[in-house]
């Protein structure tokens, strides 16, 4: 059992510094301080061994800016301490091997004896893990996210679309079931036919949802222009009947590792996209070309089509069945398909557009 | 023959095939004397809208309004139409959803739509069609 603390003022303090030691060293918190007069720097063993530093290292204020990713921002929070300031904050550092981590940093003015402040002091912890845990659980909340929203797409088809096939094809039993005219009969007849052809299409969508989650995708190495004239290819004579005109830039990347099949759907989808919605005032053009931002690869295909007005349609341009032209050949499906196809290999779409002006489709692969 | 409850009735509903059998149904049982078909609720708002402004237009007793459609779906015209409440109420419009959503919220959204009559499920059969043409 401890001794009772209040009895002994030595005990008191030597049981102060040994919970402060036990508390940083379990934390693995490190105290640093820096002076701006004589531009010193200190970091003890903690901190040294949190930021890898070698024992020979002696830090100094102007040499510890390259534990910071932000130098800017570290130094303007020096500043805020010369100044009187403080701050708590989360930072992204690096360590001595330029390794980098989160960390949660505390720092306070450093006072001399006519309480000037003439430097800064604090502790430091890596929070990396909890960090990392937190972004990983982030993502995973993304992705159920996107499965729920699939799910709901998928009720929507079943409740709506199914549904509504069936309540016409009763409705057309009822109608026609006191017919005996032969012409009537025929009408009757036609009437099946377009019900059951469209109870079979919307089953197709049900599938296209259902697959582009559960079936096996084969990565390989993929030239997009080469693709890209695959599908030109096989609608080249539509394309000129429509005098549509595609300019290609690839100058970014041409080449690829991804879903064939995606790739084709994904051009396929976006230039009958491009062509069915043209602004009737003007000829279709489409501009395909590749990008590379931050690391990322690109896909942009833009058109001077009609465009949408995402302030009003914006949640809905990548749903299913959600159509805005009132296009005879409107069936909501490409867009709806081509984010399935794209997210599901972790990667985005994204829109831009402009009634009357043109839409602009990015894929980030 | 018996004069149709209705003279002039509305629809707005993109669905061809369901258009001609409602057609059909109005015609066999002399629901409605005329009918005026809109595909989707912005040529419907624009129609009504004028009719409202100028006057220049004849005006339906009964409208048969869907939900799910392109350009503008049902609710979106129900909020556009809603400035014209009195409108309709002076000229005795009869607002009716008819739908094949089986969700309670959409039933509950459409039935407490303040210029909204009444929700019919689809399919309608032609006596709830009878009963809500003779409400008229």
């Amino acid at each position: 059992m401890l001794p009772n603390p209040k009895d002994e003022p030595q005990q008191l303090l030597q049981d102060k510094i040994y919970f402060l030691e036990e508390t940083a060293a379990m934390t693995a918190t490190g105290a640093y301080s820096g002076n701006a007069i004589t531009k010193e720097g200190f970091i003890d063993d903690i901190g040294r061994a949190v930021l890898n530093i070698p024992n020979d290292f002696i830090p100094t204020l102007k040499s510890s800016a390259r534990f910071f990713v932000d130098k800017e921002a570290a130094k303007e929070r020096l500043n805020l301490c010369l100044s009187g300031g403080s701050f708590e904050c989360d930072i992204l550092m690096c360590d001595f091997y330029g390794v980098q981590f989160w960390a949660k940093a505390v720092g306070k003015p450093w006072f001399n004896e006519n309480n000037q402040p003439i430097g800064i002091k604090g502790v430091f912890t890596s929070i990396d893990r909890f960090v990392k845990k937190s972004k990983e659980v982030e993502l995973h909340a993304r992705i159920i996210e996107a499965q729920k929203d699939r799910l709901i797409d998928f009720a929507d088809i079943v409740s709506h679309n199914l549904r509504s096939h069936a309540s016409n094809l009763q409705l057309t039993l009822e109608t026609f079931e006191e017919t005996v005219d032969l012409s009537d009969i025929k009408v009757f007849k036609d009437y099946l036919k377009n019900i059951s052809g469209k109870i079979n299409q919307t089953l197709r969508h049900l599938n296209t949802v259902v697959t582009a989650h559960t079936v096996e995708k084969q990565f390989e190495e993929l030239c997009i222009s080469v693709e890209l004239e695959e599908i030109l290819d096989i609608y080249r004579k539509e394309l000129q009947e429509k005098n549509v005109t595609i300019n290609v830039d690839f100058a970014a990347f041409d080449t690829l590792c991804y879903v064939k099949t995606y790739l084709l759907s994904i051009l396929k989808n976006l230039i009958s996209n491009a062509v069915r919605y043209k602004h009737p005032d003007r000829d279709c053009v489409i501009e395909i070309r590749t990008k590379i931002l931050h690391d990322k690869k690109l896909l942009i295909i833009k058109d001077n089509g009609s465009g949408i007005d995402l302030e009003k349609n914006g949640d809905k341009v990548f749903k299913m069945y959600k159509t805005f032209h009132g296009n005879e050949d409107a069936r909501g499906l490409g867009l709806f398909v081509v984010k399935n196809q794209v997210e599901s290999v972790n990667g985005d779409v994204s829109i831009k557009s402009q009634l009357n002006q043109g839409t602009s489709l990015t894929i980030r692969f | 023959m018996a004069r149709p409850a209705v003279k002039l009735a509305c629809i707005i509903d993109d669905d061809k095939l369901y258009v001609s059998l409602i057609k059909m149904i109005i015609a066999k049982h002399e629901l409605a004397g005329e009918l005026l078909i809109f595909e989707n609720g912005q040529a419907a708002f624009e129609y009504f809208e004028q009719s409202f402004e100028r006057g220049n237009k004849k005006l339906p007793e009964i409208i048969l309004l869907d939900l799910n459609m392109p350009v503008m779906d049902g609710w979106e015209f129900l909020d556009a139409m809603e400035p014209y409440a009195l409108k309709f109420q002076e000229n005795n419009i009869t607002i009716n959803v008819v739908s094949s959503t089986i969700n309670p919220v959409e039933v509950e959204r459409a039935k407490s739509h303040s210029i909204v009559a009444d929700f019919l499920t689809k399919p309608i059969s032609k006596e709830a069609m009878q009963i809500a043409f003779q409400k008229k």
